[in-house]
């Protein structure tokens, strides 16, 4: 058994004896921790996957399933109808047992089960992160002098290229927390915002959480404006961002999540060139 | 018509938000956020009725307006609706 520790909680793991996942993971690996985990997760790679067991619920992407079996969240990836499956997530949310098992599609011209071990277990951590006090949401996030800034748009707007801005001109103060995928974690004290290993396309990512000032909506504009969006204007933008999940109460914790941010933080709608000037309109607003 | 069981109005923030749940949250895009007038005509939707039933409602709640506007009103509100698949005619 390995130890992690990401955004905060302690994952147990086993059987991820990748180099692959070991690299990717290499900053969130932690002594044998004190504390019970709050997940367990153990991996096992499959000559054909078991059958999911649960009820059926719907389908996302054409070929990821999700079934339910009284405690447990069965996420599973299509190979061949009716029941040849690629990969499997069996989480108890009871427990805090989650089984993940592979079959091996790189001789079929797919993607190695290193990466994708990787990749499911990211996919499993949306989820157990919601059943516990947390939220995956869509963006580039830094810190800037301690405190965290998301920027938020579809895919190819520009969020990393106006952090890597940030960067550029602020080096010493800026820190990235994540480049694609930050968690949120809400308690009686706020919000904090925490880095994760899966950051997308990138391995732009750090094992640290700070206190969220700010959300920024980005869009590509030929002059740089900002203004704070009303709530009725920022739900929308919000709940565009964040994984709307199958399972019934988890939506009803998404939304409890969308609100908290919306009671706690500022969303601002930013229009931007790339440049400092971009940056400095930034700054002087949310800071 | 009514609306489909699969979609709840929730109150995020103050804002009335169309939720889409279960296997039509895949494929749901989009938003829908609701005024009060919507948020009403929602409620109604919840069981069974009809596009006059709704505009009586809807006349009975509100005093300031003529029946041709709840008559336009409502049917506005059932055309947006039904062309996000929110609706089923029963």
């Amino acid at each position: 058994m390995k130890y992690l520790n990401i955004a905060d909680y302690n994952i147990a793991v086993e059987g991820f004896e990748y180099d692959y996942f070991k690299t990717r993971m290499a900053e969130y690996f932690t002594d044998l921790c004190d504390k019970t985990p709050d997940i367990t997760i153990t991996y096992e790679e499959k000559d054909k996957i078991d059958v999911p067991t649960g009820e059926y619920i719907s389908t996302s992407l054409g070929y990821r399933k999700y079934f339910r079996q009284t405690d447990v969240y069965q996420i599973y990836d299509v190979l061949k109808e009716p029941d040849l499956y690629s990969a499997a997530i069996d989480y108890n949310h009871k427990t805090g047992i989650a089984k993940t098992q592979m079959f091996d599609v790189e001789p079929l011209g797919g993607t190695p089960n290193d990466i994708r071990c990787f990749n499911m277990m990211g996919e499993l951590f949306r989820y157990f992160v919601l059943k516990n006090g947390g939220m995956v949401m869509h963006s580039s996030c830094m810190a800037y002098k301690g405190e965290g800034v998301m920027f938020s748009a579809p895919s190819g707007t520009g969020k990393s290229t106006h952090t890597g801005l940030w960067r550029k001109y602020y080096a010493e103060d800026v820190t990235m927390i994540n480049d694609d995928s930050p968690v949120l974690r809400f308690n009686e004290n706020g919000i904090k915002v925490c880095g994760t290993p899966w950051s997308g396309k990138t391995d732009i990512n750090h094992n640290i959480s700070v206190p969220l000032r700010a959300i920024v909506i980005l869009w590509q504009s030929p002059e740089n404006t900002i203004r704070r969006l009303s709530t009725d204007e920022a739900v929308f933008r919000v709940m565009n961002e964040v994984t709307r999940p199958p399972f019934d109460e988890l939506m009803e914790v998404t939304l409890c999540n969308i609100e908290k941010i919306l009671k706690t933080v500022p969303v601002y709608m930013l229009g931007c060139t790339i440049s400092q000037e971009a940056v400095e309109l930034v700054r002087k607003t949310v800071f | 018509m009514k609306v489909k069981n699969t979609f709840v109005l929730r109150n995020v923030a103050g804002s009335n938000v169309v939720v889409p749940l279960g296997a039509d949250m895949m494929n749901f895009n989009g938003m829908v956020t609701l005024n009060e007038t919507g948020a009403f005509l929602w409620e109604k939707l919840k069981s069974e009725t009809s596009v006059k039933e709704l505009t009586e409602e809807l006349l009975s709640e509100y005093s300031g307006i003529t029946k041709e506007e709840a008559e336009k009103d409502v049917a506005e509100f059932i055309k947006t609706l039904d062309s996000k698949g929110i609706i089923e005619n029963g």
